[in-house]
Parts: structure tokens; sequence; C-alpha cells
């Protein structure tokens, strides 16, 4: 799995054209979780991070809810590169992003999205 | 005197094809080439669509879906992954501006849900919306629903089931393990429904075509014209065709 996880991460560097390959190494940690947002959707994460530091290294938000515009998910997931696996640092962190980027989300929600970051850790 | 929408009926197109179309048509209605467009389609193959976010192989059983002829496809909207194959499937394609879609996205939903609402009425059924996304009958959904906004122009497509075989659609989508499939599988059988098994008789594709198409009239208070694609949406759909849904890269984007 954790390979799986290595090389969709990297399949989609390649599709959003980031010239930085993510970053795989020994500190490197794969792990997924599944959530069901309530009143919303169910949320996947394929999240991959630095076990030292506690970055992310990359990350996977899949699931059958809905973002408008769709595309920015993928600017979400992005953006997100390098944010310290923390509940309140995510949050602020996705927060601004929703707002810079005029994402409006249904069926997910940036509580939802926090928790199933955070999920992957435990 | 009524509004003059465009309406489509395209059978037994492939499920990169239909997507294409879909797409096609908001590009050309975004332009003001073509007016409002109701389509109503099937899928030939049987395919399995699923939401934009969805990862592929997280939903899909490709090798399954390989040994039973069924196609599959990304679509540009979100929501889940829908077994294609005896249903009827709607888009519609307006301008955001236009009065009779309201701003709000999930008050837009409950509008062009109200079209379907109405179409099941036609044909005997009480239905009603469910947010997000789904209409249900007798407590069970009957109908999927999925919209999206670019170039200032709105797409949603769902569907009617007309029949469905829950034990087929579970040996193509990807579960967890063999005893939840079964729970699933029960589980899912208590939620959902079809035209047929609320009228205890089969209805076809042509007839609930028709009920659809006056439901669309009934809730817009406009008149569907039939029509065909243009020249210049033939164009797009082929190369959405080539360059999107018909591409490894789409499908397997996540």
């Amino acid at each position: 799995m954790s390979q799986k996880l290595k090389q969709n991460l990297y399949t989609r560097s390649k599709n959003l054209k980031i010239t930085q390959k993510p970053v795989f190494n020994k500190l490197s940690t794969c792990a997924k979780s599944v959530y069901k947002i309530p009143d919303g959707k169910l949320l996947r994460i394929s999240l991959d991070y630095n076990d030292k530091n506690k970055k992310i290294l990359g990350l996977l938000i899949t699931g059958d809810f809905f973002v408008y515009p769709e595309e920015a998910i993928e600017i979400l997931e992005k953006k997100l590169v390098n944010t310290t696996l923390n509940g309140k640092i995510l949050k602020d962190k996705i927060s601004n992003v929703i707002i810079e980027n005029k994402i409006e989300f249904i069926g997910l929600n940036v509580e939802g999205l926090v928790t199933g970051i955070m999920m992957c850790l435990k | 005197m009524k509004e003059k929408w465009r309406y489509l009926i395209t059978e037994n197109n492939s499920a990169a094809k239909n997507m294409a179309i879909d797409r096609a048509v908001l590009v050309a209605n975004s332009e003001g080439k073509v007016p409002p467009t109701v389509r109503f389609y099937t899928w030939s193959p049987p395919a399995i669509s699923i939401g934009y976010f969805q990862s592929l192989s997280e939903e899909i059983d490709l090798k399954k879906c390989k040994d039973f002829g069924v196609d599959y496809v990304r679509r540009i909207t979100g929501g889940g992954a829908v077994f294609h194959d005896d249903e009827l499937t709607y888009s519609i394609v307006i301008p955001e501006s236009h009065p009779q879609i309201p701003k709000n996205i999930m008050e837009s939903y409950g509008r062009i849900c109200g079209a379907v609402i109405k179409g099941l009425k036609n044909q005997g059924i009480d239905s009603s919306y469910v947010p997000i996304n789904d209409i249900v009958s007798e407590g069970r959904k009957i109908s999927g629903n999925a919209q999206t906004r670019k170039l200032k122009t709105v797409l949603q497509h769902g569907t009617v089931l007309l029949d469905v075989d829950i034990e087929k659609m579970f040996s193509l989508l990807i579960v967890p393990n063999e005893k939840i499939r079964d729970k699933m599988i029960s589980d899912v059988k208590q939620r959902v429904t079809s035209v047929k098994h609320i009228l205890g008789n089969y209805v076809s594709f042509n007839d609930s075509v028709n009920a659809m198409k006056k439901g669309f009239e009934q809730e817009f208070n406009v008149r569907l014209i039939p029509g065909s694609l243009t020249d210049y949406e033939l164009v797009l759909i082929d190369k959405f065709e080539k360059e999107c849904f018909a591409n490894p890269d789409w499908n397997h984007k996540r």
C-alpha cells in the first residue's frame, strides 16, 4: 500500500506539473484514513508525511463530496504540502486556502478535512 | 409565450462519449451558441461513472469491469460512483445567470431535482428531494444527481433507476471485504429502489423520457423543442473524448 500511495502521489505531482517531485526518504511515512463527515459525504485521505518533523510531503483528498470549483481540490492538496500535522495549523491553513480561492464545499467541511488528515496519524 | 429550450435524446453511447457530450454542450451554451439544453441518454456498454474527486482504483474493480464488459469514466462533477445500466440519465445545461436557476448551489440542486420529481409524478411515482443530491421515493433512493458550474454555466446530470441489479453493481464496486459486501448489499437493497420496483411493472426508456420531458417543461415553464447536436458541439465532443474522457490519464488521475 505504501508504494502504491507513493506512486499515486507522484503521478499526481506529474499531473499538476509540479517541477519538484515529492521527497520520499526513510523518514517518509504513508497512511490512509476513511472518515464519514457528519451530515456529509465519505472522505478518504492518503497522506505521505515526514515522521520526524510531522510535515506533509503529499496528500490526496478523495471521496464522493462536492467542491466548487472542482479543480480547487488540487490547489488545496498542493498548498498543504509542508504544513505541520497539527489540528489548529491545518484548520487555519485550509480556511485561508478556501477564502483565497473562493472555494465552496458541499458534503465536506474544514473540520472534517482536519479530522480525516489527523486520523492518518493514529 | 413560453421560452424554448433544446431537447436531445442520445441513446447507446459509450461512457466517454456521454461525458464528452455533456461537457461540449456546456461549452457551447457558455458561448451563447446553443440554448439551454435538456438531454436524456443511455449508456452502451453499461458503465460506471465516478465522481471527479474519487480514486478510480479505490472505487472500481477494474478487472471485473473488463470481465463483464463494463465501461468506466471519471465525471467532471463530484459525487459518488454510479453503475449506469438500466436507467434514464438526464443532463441540463443552462447559464448560471438564467432567472430559473438559483444562485445558491444547494437551492439549484433542489430546483432541478424538482423537474425530475415532476417527471416521476407523471409516471405515478411520488418522490421528494433529499439534500445533498438524492431523490427518494417510499424512503428509498431512486435518483442521484451531480452538478458542476464552469464558464458561468450550470451542468447537472443525474439518473433515474428504471430497474436495478444490486448484486451486479456490487460485483463491480470495491468493498472492503466479503463480510461487509453481504451487509452492504443488504443495506443498499433497503435504501435503493427503481421505477419497476415501485410500479410493479417495467417502464421503457422512451416512456420514461416522455414523462421526464413533461416534468422539465412543468418545473421550468418552458417548451422543450427536439433538436440535435451542432457541428461545433460534434467537434468539441470528439476533442473532449480523445483528450479527456477516453484518456487513461484523466480517468486514473486520482
